[in-house]
Order: structure tokens, then C-alpha cells, then sequence
């Protein structure tokens, strides 16, 4: 008995010790045989709906990558196709942090692609930056992720707070067409995070630097993923805003409007931030979505060949998917790597993180027409600002190099 | 209006001979039948209680049967287990995205004295109230109900005189179940939801059912309507982000001031 | 008893050794440093939640606190050595000042306040921005190397257990016993039922902290829901369960299973999603109903069927 159990747990010991240290698959002097490219998506859980357009749109890149052989590294003399590996992190931090761990030590990737949400890429640049993999990334907008000083981190989404400025650009240009009250008194609700921190920290900058234009008369948080916003907007109403300003997810968004509806509530100005034309939300809402500002990283409206190209190609590989930012932006962070790779040459860390930092893609869909990153490693480009209309249309209405239609505001009492 | 919700909460561990975590398994499973088969949201519940019963009386013949003579740890740990479970189904069945019933009935509103309240928060109400009543008047009036708040007390006891503990066992189980169904039935009238549901809620009814008295229903309708006011009243003054943290803020000075509960305490008041 | 000391020798110097033998299985030691970290923290849990009977679903508070203290404590320049006790003292605090209200219940009331607990306090670090950066979590620079904090996630493991037997075999121990068993009883015979329990969640409370610091310090980022969060506070429950609730060595052989099953899981069924909870509610319930001691308790009926069987049929087959 007493040696069965001794022997037992001494070759339990031997077997982990020995298959853990199992050497590594060792890479060829003429380059690997393939580039590993690795994310952890938000496939399940409350992101999911937008975890699967990422999915979609790195796959799709891929996929046109490998279809041309792969990537032409110089270091090599050849081309190397990628693989991609994607891991669903349940929309949780912790898990997601935990999987772009494993994609570091077990899969051994050579870059990483970003996930999607704030405090999910919040948790995941660390594991990134502590491994020195480069990170390419078109999920986390917030600036305070940017701010930690990390070094191999890339975001083509740009931050919330020009989100904002980019907003009160188009509020300013209304209220100088006699469009909108001056100033205008803004009742301000944010997600507890930092997206929504960032958007509320933008609005009150300029509103410090232009008083006349805008007055805060309400900022507060509440809590992500909530259930019941009647509280906070009886407290909206009981003030004498006229714009009502929030920062929310998708499904935040959703029921926050179709409790604004219920309360009762009417603004001259209604946004959500980076929310508003979303099919789904215009499907949920209906009427109820109608003439909500929203300013978003890329539209399928607006007017360029490039835009419309891209379009029709995901249409075409994604019928059921309709092409919002959620699918252009992944698509030019992939291709961003990609490039990136096909630049430095090799799949040389060091060099393609530096090849990252001074990188400049002037054949972009995103507005602003350049890829390109500021030292913190976020990209510095303009929003699209749309409204709803009724009917299911939306148009683009600022800024005028991208306009499609003219906003009808304030928002009419129905 | 918040005071429905509040009679809700409560009414759901109105019989706590079943646990917590039935009243999340309820209020998911309602979810289904919504998305799945098109049944008018009003119309649910009468398939739903039903249904509930069956399930609520049929686990407790299968599983809770079997540790009842164990430590009490263990009757709770199954329960969070079958909770587990159910959470976990419901995640791989529906997925984790938020779910919501989109019809008429749900935007409608009326406009009482110039005051707009949203139609479906006062059927909420209503139905609680009459839920409220209906469970009063059954636990008092009828032997089967004084029969399950005897066996509530104390089982060996209702066993020496005459109740059938098995069977009231069963049923006491099947009603908890099938309030817990009925109730996710009028709530996802009102919020979206996810497989989380009911975690949040039964926070907020626990705290109800301890403001009023974990013996006594009446007690239920206090509790609700003093959370309900705590709530409006403090996301006045607060952050409404700390919303949540009222009725846990509630609960604890409950706790510490008034550990019978308000009616517990006004009873031991008047016997001096 | 031998056999076990010395079994449990023999995989404490394999686990001490496995660094140096394999230095570049970084993935194993990453799997090795969760399985001692959760075994530390399900042992702890299982002070207040096994020996006591009095299942807790908020201890992540106790582990949240603890990380958010030396992560404060750290960017402020506080050295680990002061940084390490105090963050394993203010849980043990904060589990005071909240027995206060929870002891007054029992059984599944005190569950369900517990969640309460652990959601409250969760709440209470997303807003309180200034301190805690709120959503945005804090981050921490540097941190001492992996292998170390590997070591310290063993120590920790190994302090743990120690105290649970000290615990089991000492009058505390009987006294906790007697309180699961029957607290009324135990009332009579004159064991001062909150006190004890105040006792074994104050011990409970004091290394989840520290296990919060080694957390902090190994994963370099902490926010209210990686470290508050209901999944994590049910991680404590589930492990214990698995192992043998209310036994020693249950708790770390949960956390074995409990790492292995969601690792495995996670990679493999990469769309199937809270896959691991299903499995392991449905184990739970399976464990709960048929045998309630887990799996130290499948093993010691199987010795035991063992031993019954008469000497010929051994010899025979």
C-alpha cells in the first residue's frame, strides 16, 4: 500500500516534469514554416455579436492573404502563409488574459491581433507588453490604455475623447447654423469605464474651452450591462438639459433608449457616442432609434470608391453580417500586421514592432486616409458623425469631405 | 412603479423550502419559451406555472429527496450546483447575448394625471399585488398551505401530526419553482436579459425578504415598498452607479439593527 | 499517516524542483502557479466553508482586497515586505466588520448574503476611482520574476494546508465541526458559535490576501472583475467540493481538477462557451448526491472496498 502510493506519486511527478519540458518544435535557419498569428475574441457572452464580426473580418484577411501564398518576408526569400488562432474569451477579462498567456508560451505566436472592448484589451496588453509580442489591435479605444507606457502596442481605433471633440466639432458648426441652442446644456451619462470616462473627460475639456457653446448640467456613471436606467433618467429629466449625451455598449444603448421612450424624455440632441446606426439597434428601437447623433470609426456610407469596394466584398463573403465599423476596422488592423510583416521582412519581433511605430498606409478605408500611430501607439484619426433618420436611413453628416446628407436637428417632438 | 418590481423580488422566496438559486433557473428558463415559440408575453405565465411545478415538484423527488437527511450544507450546495447547471445551458442553448420581447405591449403608455407610466410596469404591479394576495390567502386559509408553513417549521413535528411531509415537500418545491418561472415571465416584460439574470435579483429579493421578516409575507409587501423608496430616494442623492449597492447597504442595517426583520421586530414590539 | 507524508513529500519536491529541471516549460509553470495559487485560496475557503459549514460566495472580496493593497501599496513605493502583511491584514479586517451582519444568519441566508458581499464590494471598487482607477483597473510596471512568485504561489499553498491541519486537529477544529454540525447544539455546550466563526473567516480572509498579492503581482493588471468577480467567488466553492469539502488535501486536489478540466475545456471547445461550468455543475451535483466527500471520499471508499475484499479472491484474480 505504502509503496503503491509512494511510486504513484513519484512517477505522477516524473511525467509532468518530462512532458512539460519537451523541447520546443525548434524553427528552420530559413525561416518558419508558417507566421502564427494569434487573438482571443469575445465569441461568446455579452459582446458576442461583435466578437463574431472580428472573427469574421480577421479570417477574411487571412484568408486573402493566404489565398496569394502568404507573406512575402524578405529574410527568407519566400512566401509564408499565416495561421491564425482564435480564442473565445466569454467576453471576461480574466479569461482573456489567460488566453493571450497560452497564445504567448504554449502557441508561441509571432503577433498578436487585438480583441475586442475596453477592459477586455484593458487586461490583455499586459500579457503582450510582459512577453514583448507586438499587438495590433482595433477594439480598445480608451485612452487610458495607451497611457501605461507600454511599447508594443498598436490601436487603429481611435480614442474616445477625439470621439467626443469630433461630436462637439458638429455641435459647434449646428449651433452656428442656428440649429441647435446655444449654449447647450448637456446631461451627461457614462459607462463605469473607461470608454465612457473617456467621452465624459472629452466633453468637459471642451466645454472648459468654449463656454459659451456648452453647459454640463448632469454627469454621472452607471454600471456596464445594467438592467433598469429609470432611476438615472428620472433624474435626466428632473434637470433643464437640452442634449442628452450617454456613452454606452450596444445592449446598454438598447435598453437605455427604450427606457428614455417610456420615462417620457425629449432633448433637442441625443447621442450615444459611438452607438446609434447598428442594424440591430435599429431593428430593437425601430422608431425609437430616430435621429440619434452617433460620431463611429468608419461608416458604410460614406462616399469613397475604396469604401465601396470593401463593401461589396464583404457583402459578398458575409451576407448575413452588415458592414458596420465593427467589420472594417478588424479588417484594417489585420491588414495593418500584415503589411507591417511584409515591411520588416522577418518575423523578427523587435523589428516589427519598430516597423509598427514609424508605419504610414495611405490606402486605407478608415477617415482621415492615413494608418498611422502617435507614441503612445493610438492612432490620431477623425470620426464619422451620422444620424438617424426615420424610414431606417442613416446619413453621414460631418465632417463635409465624407458628407452624404444633412442632419435635421434639433430633434423634432413627436 | 418600482415597488412591482420590489413585490416581485420578494414574492419569489416567499417559500424558502427551496433556495436561491431556483429562482435564477426560473427566470431564464422563462426567457426560452419567449424566444422560441412566439407565445404573447402575457400569455407565458399559463404555460409557465404549470410546467414549473412539474419541474420544481419533479427535482425534488429526484435530487433534493436525497440529501435532505444530510447536513444542511449539502442540500445547499446541490441547489447551487443545479444552479450551475442550468446557468451553464442556458449560456450554450440562447448564448450570452442580451435577449429582449419586442412588441406593442411593451412601448405602450398611459398618461395618468400628466404623469407617463409605462403600461407594462403597472400590469407588473398589479400582477404582483395579486400575487401577493393569492400566496396570503393560500398559506392561511387552505390546509395544504398550512400544511407546507408547518413543515417549514419544522418537519418532524408536522410529521406527528398527520402532514403528509413527502408529498408537501414536493409541492412546496413545485410552487417556489413555479413563482420563480412566473416571475422571470413578468420581468422580462420590463429589462433585456442574459443567462445573469437572475443573480442580481435575488440579491435585491433576499434583502426584501429580510427587511420584512423571513416568516412573513405581509412582511414581503413592506419590504418591498421600503426598498423601493430607499432605491428612489438615494439614486437621487447618489451616483447612480452605486444604485445596486442601496439594497445591499439596506440589508446590512437590517442585519445588524433589526435582525427580525421590520414586521418580526413590530411583533416582538407588541407582545412587550 | 506515513504514506501520506511521505506522498505528500515526494510531490512537494517535485513541485520545488520542476523550475530548474525545466526552465523553459513556461506554459507548464504558468499551469502549475494557477493550480498552487486557487489550491491556497480553496484550502483557505475551506476553513470558513468546510470545517464550519458556512458556505461563502463572496471570498473574492477577500482576494480582491488583498491585490488592490499591494497594488496601491506598490505604486506608491511601499516595499513587498510591508506591502505582503498589511494586504494580508485588511481582508482579515474587512471579514470582522462584515461578520457582523452575516453571522446573525444562517445556513443558506448567509450564502446568499455573502454574495451580496462580494458584489457590493466588487461595486464599491469600480467607483471608488480614485483609489482603485475604477474600470480601468491598475497596472503594475514591473513585477518580481515568474519563477519566484511560482514559489512564493507554493509557499503559499504549502502555509495553507498547514494551517488547515492545525486547524482540524486542534479544540478550534472541533469546535467549527460542532458548528456545522449543529450550531443550536453547540450553543448549549457552551461553544461561542460566532466567535469561532469569526475566528475561521478571519484566518480565511488573511491568506486569501496574501494569495491576492502574489496574484497581483504575477498577472501585473487587476480590475473589479477579474478579481471581484461572482466566477471567481464560485471557483472557491466548486474546488473544495470537487477535493472533499472539509477534509485537508481536498481543496489543492480540487484545484488540480478545476485547472485542468477548464484549461483542457477552453482550448478545445473554443465556441461551446461556460462549457467547464456545465461540466462542473454537473459534477457538483453528482458529487453532492452520491458522494458527498468528493473525491478523497471516492478514494477512501475505494480503499476500503479494497481491503474488504477476502485474501483468496486477490490471490485469484
Amino acid at each position: 500500500m505504502r509503496r503503491s502510493f509512494l511510486t504513484r506519486a513519484a512517477a505522477a511527478a516524473a511525467c509532468v516534469a518530462l512532458a512539460a519540458a519537451a523541447p520546443l518544435a525548434t524553427r528552420a535557419d530559413n525561416g518558419p514554416s508558417e507566421v502564427v498569428v494569434g487573438a482571443v475574441l469575445p465569441l461568446t457572452g455579452e459582446e458576442s455579436r461583435i466578437g463574431a464580426y472580428y472573427k469574421a473580418a480577421y479570417e477574411l484577411q487571412t484568408k486573402e492573404v493566404n489565398d496569394q501564398g502568404g507573406l512575402q518576408l524578405r529574410a527568407y526569400g519566400r512566401k509564408i502563409p499565416v495561421k491564425l488562432i482564435i480564442y473565445d474569451d466569454k467576453t471576461d477579462a480574466a479569461t482573456s488574459r489567460n488566453l493571450y498567456e497560452r497564445l504567448a508560451v504554449q502557441d508561441h505566436v509571432d503577433a498578436m491581433l487585438g480583441g475586442y472592448s475596453t477592459d477586455l484589451v484593458q487586461a490583455q496588453t499586459v500579457v503582450a507588453q510582459q512577453h514583448l509580442i507586438p499587438y495590433v489591435g482595433g477594439g480598445g479605444a480608451a485612452t487610458a490604455i495607451y497611457k501605461r507606457g507600454f511599447s508594443t502596442i498598436f490601436s487603429l481605433l481611435a480614442s474616445i475623447q477625439n470621439l467626443a471633440f469630433s461630436e462637439c466639432d458638429f455641435i459647434e458648426e449646428m449651433q452656428a447654423q442656428h440649429k441647435l441652442p446655444m449654449p447647450l446644456k448637456m446631461a451627461i451619462v457614462y459607462e463605469n469605464t473607461s470608454h465612457g470616462r473617456d467621452f465624459a473627460d472629452g466633453l468637459a475639456t471642451r466645454a472648459k474651452q468654449k463656454p459659451k457653446n456648452y453647459q454640463i448640467v448632469m454627469s454621472e456613471a452607471f454600471d456596464l450591462h445594467g438592467k433598469d436606467f429609470t432611476p438615472l433618467l428620472q433624474k435626466v429629466k428632473a434637470t433643464d438639459a437640452n442634449a442628452f449625451m450617454a456613452d454606452a455598449h450596444l445592449d446598454d444603448y438598447i435598453t437605455m433608449q427604450r427606457q428614455y421612450k417610456q420615462v417620457g424624455l425629449h432633448h433637442a440632441y441625443l447621442t450615444y457616442g459611438a452607438r446609434g446606426p447598428e442594424k440591430s439597434a435599429r431593428e430593437a428601437l425601430g422608431a425609437g432609434s430616430d435621429y440619434i447623433v452617433a460620431a463611429a470609426w468608419w461608416n458604410q456610407g460614406m462616399p469613397s470608391a475604396a469604401v465601396r469596394a470593401f463593401d461589396e466584398k464583404w457583402t459578398k463573403a458575409y451576407p448575413q453580417l452588415n458592414a458596420e465599423w465593427y467589420a472594417s476596422l478588424p479588417y484594417e488592423t489585420a491588414r495593418t500586421l500584415y503589411t507591417a510583416f511584409t515591411q520588416s521582412g522577418s518575423v523578427d519581433k523587435a523589428k516589427l514592432v519598430d516597423t509598427l511605430r514609424h508605419i504610414d498606409i495611405r490606402d486605407t478605408i478608415l477617415p482621415g486616409g492615413h494608418i498611422r500611430f502617435e507614441a503612445d501607439g493610438q492612432i490620431n484619426a477623425p470620426f464619422v458623425v451620422t444620424e438617424n433618420l426615420p424610414g431606417g436611413k442613416t446619413v453621414i453628416v460631418y465632417p463635409h469631405e465624407e458628407k452624404t446628407g444633412d442632419a435635421v436637428l434639433p430633434v423634432p417632438s413627436s | 412603479m418600482s415597488y412591482g418590481l420590489a413585490l416581485i423580488y420578494g414574492v419569489l422566496k416567499i417559500i424558502n423550502l427551496a433556495n436561491a438559486g431556483f429562482l435564477m433557473l426560473g427566470a431564464y428558463v422563462t426567457w426560452w419559451l419567449f424566444t422560441s415559440f412566439n407565445i404573447h408575453p402575457l400569455l407565458a405565465p399559463l404555460a409557465i406555472v404549470p410546467v414549473f411545478f412539474v419541474v420544481g415538484w419533479g427535482l425534488e423527488r429526484v435530487l433534493v429527496r436525497r440529501v435532505l437527511h444530510a447536513e444542511p450544507i449539502i442540500s445547499l450546495l446541490l441547489l447551487f450546483g443545479v444552479w450551475l447547471v442550468v446557468q451553464s445551458l442556458a449560456y450554450v442553448i440562447w448564448t450570452g447575448d442580451s435577449r429582449s420581447i419586442e412588441t406593442a405591449f411593451i412601448e405602450a403608455t398611459v398618461n395618468l394625471g400628466g404623469i407617463q407610466l409605462a403600461l407594462p410596469r403597472i400590469y407588473v404591479f398589479a400582477m404582483g399585488i395579486l400575487v401577493l394576495v393569492a400566496l396570503q390567502l393560500f398559506l392561511t386559509r387552505t390546509y395544504l398551505g398550512r400544511a407546507i408553513r408547518a413543515t417549514a417549521q419544522d418537519r418532524d413535528a408536522a410529521r406527528l401530526v398527520g402532514v403528509d411531509v413527502d408529498r408537501v415537500m414536493g409541492i412546496a418545491f413545485g410552487i417556489g419553482i413555479a413563482l420563480a418561472g412566473l416571475g422571470g415571465s413578468l420581468l422580462s416584460l420590463l429589462f433585456s436579459f442574459t443567462p445573469d439574470f437572475g443573480h442580481a435579483l435575488s440579491l435585491k429579493s433576499f434583502c426584501i425578504v429580510v427587511l420584512g421578516g423571513l416568516d412573513s409575507i405581509v412582511g414581503v409587501a413592506f419590504g418591498s415598498i421600503v426598498l423601493s423608496l430607499a432605491e428612489a430616494f438615494g439614486v437621487r442623492y447618489m451616483p447612480a452607479s452605486l444604485q445596486n449597492l442601496i439594497s445591499f447597504v439596506v440589508l446590512v442595517v437590517v442585519l445588524v439593527a433589526l435582525p427580525k426583520g421590520i414586521v418580526g421586530t413590530l411583533r416582538a414590539m407588541r407582545r412587550g | 499517516m506515513a504514506s501520506r507524508a511521505i506522498a505528500a513529500a515526494v510531490v512537494a519536491a517535485a513541485a520545488v524542483a520542476f523550475p530548474f529541471a525545466a526552465p523553459h516549460a513556461e506554459y507548464a509553470i504558468d499551469v502549475l502557479f494557477l493550480i498552487f495559487l486557487y489550491g491556497a485560496m480553496a484550502t483557505a475557503w475551506n476553513y470558513i466553508g468546510g470545517f464550519a459549514g458556512q458556505v461563502s460566495f463572496g471570498h473574492a472580496a477577500f482576494l480582491g482586497i488583498g491585490a488592490y493593497t499591494t497594488m496601491i501599496m506598490i505604486q506608491s513605493n511601499i516595499s513587498l515586505w510591508i506591502a505582503v502583511p498589511v494586504s494580508a491584514l485588511l481582508p482579515g479586517l474587512y471579514s470582522l466588520l462584515i461578520g457582523i451582519p452575516a453571522f446573525r444568519l444562517r445556513g443558506p441566508y448567509f450564502s446568499i448574503a455573502t454574495i451580496g458581499i462580494g458584489e457590493a464590494t466588487r461595486l464599491i471598487a469600480l467607483n471608488l476611482n480614485s483609489l482603485t482607477g475604477g474600470a480601468s483597473g491598475l497596472t503594475l510596471a514591473s513585477a518580481p520574476p515568474k519563477v519566484v512568485l511560482y514559489f512564493a504561489a507554493l509557499a503559499l499553498c504549502a502555509a495553507s494546508i498547514a494551517i488547515a491541519a492545525w486547524i482540524k486537529s486542534s479544540r478550534f477544529g472541533y469546535a467549527l465541526a460542532a458548528v456545522r454540525q449543529d450550531p443550536d447544539a453547540a450553543e448549549t455546550l457552551g461553544v461561542a458559535t460566532t466567535v469561532t466563526k469569526t475566528q475561521a473567516l478571519f484566518l480565511s480572509a488573511c491568506v486569501l490576501g496574501v494569495a491576492g498579492s502574489v496574484y497581483a503581482l504575477y498577472y501585473q493588471f487587476i480590475s473589479p472583475d477579474s478579481v471581484f468577480g461572482f466566477s471567481t467567488a464560485i471557483s472557491f466553492v466548486i474546488m473544495p467540493i470537487i477535493g472533499g469539502i472539509g477534509t485537508i488535501s481536498g481543496p489543492l486536489i480540487g484545484a488540480v481538477v478545476y485547472t485542468f478540466v477548464r484549461e483542457q475545456l477552453t482550448a478545445l471547445l473554443a465556441n461551446f462557451s461556460n462549457a467547464d461550468l456545465l461540466a462542473f455543475g454537473l459534477l457538483l451535483i453528482a458529487i453532492v448526491v452520491f458522494e458527498p466527500r468528493g473525491i478523497l471520499g471516492i478514494v477512501d471508499m475505494l480503499r476500503r472496498r479494497m481491503r474488504a475484499k477476502p485474501p483468496d479472491a486477490v490471490a485469484d484474480g
